[in-house]
């Protein structure tokens, strides 16, 4: 998308096509929220084609700097590739194809082709997400949002150590420029109506969040010196000013109270105490937050509750917990039981409450829009309507706090109901498909499977950590990045079988490296995807051209072979030629004249292949095969040489010349590839012109 | 299994020479399995012609067209539009193709394989002679090892004085059928039947013009 004609496809019904067609995927996408491609942008990563890359991620990853930094990466707890080494590290990889594109431009707007205006409450991701999504789909977008600018939850309270805020606003710009109206510093129910937008515009979005912090209301819970967790972690990102107490008491578990409490030791303070209900196995927070907590010097006291916080002239001066015996109760309802006998005391200059956050529903009492007792928007969330007819709602002010990435997902329904809704007058339960992960690996091709190395994201030592907000974080450099991103096996992108062209010969069992095809009952060969690694050795040797290699498909070759006319075509492993030299660009680099066609493995090349590049009339051809410890495929013949000495011979016979075709190793560096093709250009040059083409390229 | 070879490309176009349209069928039995016959070489062989021909500046025009089995009337008559054409190459075993050119009279009729042997698919791509279709098999007296197919000499009570460690005094590299007789029959306990001398065998069976009708 993102090319001005995306009113032709909608980006729903792009990602339902997606996931119908093929609906069995990697368990990294079906453990995503928002089912990302992910082995696709990662594999664009491993190319060198960043920008490329980017867009990919953002088709649903919508805030792709953000999330690769503070997304809680699901996809890695599943990735196949934990049972071989460790997982790829797919968060890093995503922030890499965003960071290394900070300069480049962002889009064109999208022509607002629909001819309705949508209005969105609240720039946070959710609703930043819808907005991507309508105005790809041609709508026009205005979002409203009452701070100075959006990102919402990830701008005013993820601290700037772990997400610095120009990354947010960058993110913002990106969906920004395709053409949707930001209006910062406007609070619908103060300086616009929402009865005014509800009638205004032909659909609205409510996706306000959850601003608010919620209090304990202890003895000394109002004092001096008590403070809430949003209030104190948007101090501590905007004002450079912000100080706090030596001593600081945090009363929270999960992710906002270590936030606050990291935050608090960046300001100053000297002793961080963070007290929870929960025992230590039960904090919610992340196991890294925890981690990483401990290592700045925090301390974690699971198992107490507070219970009084004690005040000298109406400033706090500390705060005593009682044992938590349980937090949740036989039904699992949060119904904390204390054992008050056993008390704990500590002296304290702060006390900071992280306890929780509700919305800001001040805005939206007395209007039209249907709202609860207890402050909760009338909403259904198989339709994401509220009692209005042209008023939707999503994100964590409907479903209850949880990670961006879901109210990202929560985001993408909406903008599905309100498309469909501007689109046929329908408001109906949006139901998207949902995709089957393939299973794990089966040991033997486990065994099977060349070993590559995790890499970890380099992290600031903490002592250095905790004397700034610098992000703690480091990216991946270039190459780091496309190593680990070339640890994708590409799961579930592999071989396929035509049934009634199998001769059940075998070929495919023998020369699998994986022991994924097998002799099917009905005497046809099978591929069992759980084993396949998509490599294409199979395809290119199986004597009934009976097998398909969804990644690798004949057609997307045959259609790269074409590109090449003249000059040199080189066939490689997608990467084995590096493409780095101009790392942003969308563009393919290669010398001029050379015409490249990335194959899964040389092992996919077929004698077929190479013929077709000659009788196209190139000059030559070159295949580029990785030395036998690079390749990611463990293999008893070199395919790739035995097919090119083939052709070699059918080319000599033919009166061609046998040396326009040559067999290379991969190239270790662009300038390596240019002066290998340099010099292959002048064999060229003195073996003359391509006699099917009788042009020659010098 | 029945096994063949690839003929050479030159060998082809030379067959071709004069033809401007020409038919390539394949065999999805036997040639496909021995990776000789099937699709994917009628098209390599296809291509490989047609190149050959554009760089002499000439214009080719050919078929391909691969059926489960040549040798079978049944799945001959599947071919499409055989007349169109000046010329066929079969890329079945030798009896694939003279059934095309036994239902083909009018055209001519080339081989694109040559036929081997009847083998056996040791690993990927490697074949190996097993039977010599004698008419008359012998197996149950040498523990299943035919020395009339596997031993240089096709002798029926060997080894000759040529053995050599388990070898054969033709190539250090091929096994003595008779030493493996020996060490078969060794492990089966049945040594006595080695020592019986095996009669000369009736020739006339695997001699030519062989019918074979099973409905008397
Ligand atoms: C401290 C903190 C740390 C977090 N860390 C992580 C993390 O590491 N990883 C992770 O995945 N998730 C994290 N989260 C959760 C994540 O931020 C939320 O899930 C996400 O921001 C929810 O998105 P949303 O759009 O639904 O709401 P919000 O992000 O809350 O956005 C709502 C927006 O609406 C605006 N708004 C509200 N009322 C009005 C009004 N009346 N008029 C106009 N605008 C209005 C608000 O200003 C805000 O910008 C964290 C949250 C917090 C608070
Ligand atoms: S190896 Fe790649 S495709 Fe497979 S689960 Fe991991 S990231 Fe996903
Ligand atoms: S190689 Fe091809 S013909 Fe042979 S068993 Fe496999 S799929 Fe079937
Ligand atoms: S594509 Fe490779 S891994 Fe998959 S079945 Fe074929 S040979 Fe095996």
């Amino acid at each position: 998308m993102k090319s001005g004609v995306s009113n032709i496809t909608s980006q729903s019904e792009a990602f339902e096509k997606w996931m119908v067609e093929n609906p069995v995927k990697p368990p990294c996408t079906s453990a995503c929220p928002v089912n990302a491609d992910i082995q696709s942008f990662v594999s664009l990563v491993a190319q060198g084609r960043f920008r490329e890359s980017l867009d990919a991620v953002r088709e649903r990853c919508t805030l792709p700097g953000s999330l690769g930094r503070i997304c809680h990466h699901p996809c890695e707890g599943e990735c196949r590739r934990n049972d071989v080494e460790g997982a790829v590290n797919i968060r890093a990889i995503k922030r890499f194809a965003a960071d290394i594109c900070t300069d480049e431009p962002h889009y064109t707007p999208v022509p607002k082709t629909q001819g309705k205006r949508v209005a969105i409450v609240g720039g946070g991701p959710a609703g930043l997400t819808a907005a991507y999504d309508l105005a790809e789909d041609g709508f026009d977008v205005t979002i409203f949002e009452k701070n100075d600018a959006c990102g919402g939850a990830i701008y005013v309270g993820v601290p700037k150590y772990r997400l610095p805020k120009n990354i947010v606003a960058w993110d913002v710009a990106a969906i920004a420029s395709l053409g949707v109206d930001i209006k910062t510093n406007t609070t619908i129910g103060k300086d616009i109506q929402f009865d005014d937008i509800a009638k205004d515009y032909d659909a609205v979005l409510v996706a306000i969040g959850l601003s608010v912090s919620r209090n304990i209301p202890i003895p000394g819970h109002d004092a001096e010196g008590v403070l809430l967790a949003l209030p104190f972690l948007k101090e501590a990102n905007f004002n450079d000013n912000a100080t706090v107490g030596k001593r600081v008491v945090v009363i929270g578990g999960g992710n906002v109270a270590f936030d606050v409490a990291r935050s608090a030791r960046r300001l100053g303070a000297e002793e961080v105490n963070l007290c929870c209900l929960e025992c230590e196995s039960e904090i919610p927070a992340f196991s890294w937050e925890l981690e990483e907590a401990a290592e700045e010097g925090i301390k974690i006291n699971p198992s107490w509750g507070p219970k009084e916080i004690k005040v000298k002239d109406d400033k706090v001066t500390g705060i005593v917990f009682k044992r938590c015996t349980r937090v949740f109760d036989e039904n699992r309802m949060f119904n904390p039981a204390y054992d008050e006998c056993e008390l704990l005391e500590i002296d304290a200059d702060n006390v900071i409450m992280a306890i929780g956050q509700g919305a800001d529903m001040t805005g939206f009492t007395g209007t039209s829009l249907e709202v609860d007792g207890r402050g909760r928007i009338t909403w259904d969330p198989a339709t994401l309507k509220t009692n209005l007819p042209n008023v939707f709602a999503c994100g964590e002010v409907v479903t209850g706090p949880g990670s961006a990435v879901a109210a990202v997902r929560n985001a993408h329904h909406a903008a599905t109901a309100i498309e469909r809704f501007l689109t046929t007058g329908k408001a109906e339960a949006v139901v998207m498909p949902e995709p089957i992960p393939i299973g794990k690996l089966p040991d033997f091709t486990i065994e099977a499977i060349t070993r590559k190395e995790k890499n970890l994201v380099p992290m600031v030592e903490p002592a250095e950590r905790v004397k700034s907000f610098a992000e703690v974080e480091a990216g991946f450099d270039i190459q780091t990045a496309i190593y680990e991103a070339q640890r994708c096996m590409n799961c579930s992108r592999g071989a396929d079988i035509i049934p009634e062209k199998c001769a059940a010969c075998l070929t495919c069992v023998r020369v699998c490296p994986f022991g994924a095809p097998y002799i099917a009952e009905a005497r046809v060969a099978n591929f069992s995807w759980e084993s396949c690694q998509a490599c294409g050795i199979c395809a290119a040797e199986c004597p009934g051209n009976a097998i398909q290699v969804a990644f690798n498909d004949d057609t997307k070759i045959n259609e790269a072979i074409d590109a090449g006319t003249s000059g040199i075509t080189v066939f490689g492993c997608q990467y084995a030629v590096p493409t780095v030299k101009n790392p942003a660009s969308k563009a393919t680099p290669a010398p001029p004249g050379v015409n490249m066609v990335r194959l899964m493995c040389t092992s996919r090349l077929d004698i077929q292949h190479l013929l077709r590049a000659i009788e196209n009339g190139v000059d030559g051809v070159a295949v580029l095969a990785c030395p036998d410890d690079k390749c990611r495929y463990r293999k008893d013949i070199n395919w790739a040489e035995v097919r090119t000495e083939r052709a070699r011979r059918i080319i000599e016979a033919a009166g061609i010349g046998a040396d326009r075709i040559t067999f290379m190793g991969s190239p270790g560096s662009p300038e390596a590839f240019d002066e290998m093709m340099g010099e292959f250009k002048a064999k060229l040059n003195e073996l003359g012109a391509n006699p099917l083409s009788k042009v020659l390229v010098k | 299994m029945i096994v063949a070879e690839p003929k050479p490309v030159e060998e082809i176009k030379k067959m071709l020479d004069g033809y401007d349209k020409v038919l390539m069928v394949g065999c999805g039995t036997c040639t496909t399995v021995c990776l000789t016959g099937g699709e994917r070489e009628v098209d390599l062989m296809a291509t490989a012609v047609r190149l050959m021909h554009k760089v002499e500046g000439k214009d080719i025009q050919i078929g391909q067209q691969t059926i489960l089995r040549q040798c079978d009337w049944e799945y001959i008559d599947e071919l499409q539009n055989v007349e169109d054409y000046q010329a066929i190459v079969s890329f079945a075993c030798g009896a694939g193709i003279q059934g095309l050119a036994r239902r083909f009279t009018n055209i001519p009729v080339m081989p694109g394989v040559n036929t081997n042997f009847i083998g056996f698919n040791e690993e990927y791509g490697l074949y190996s002679e097993q039977c010599k279709a004698c008419g008359e098999c012998i197996l149950d007296k040498t523990g299943g090892i035919c020395p009339v197919a596997r031993c240089a000499k096709g002798l029926l009570n060997g080894p000759c004085g040529g053995t050599n460690n388990g070898k054969c005094e033709i190539s250090s590299d091929k096994d003595c059928a008779w030493v493996l007789i020996y060490n078969q029959l060794e492990g089966q306990g049945k040594l006595d039947q080695f020592k019986q001398i095996l009669a000369p065998k009736d020739y006339g069976k695997a001699g030519n013009i062989r019918m074979l009708d099973l409905r008397k």
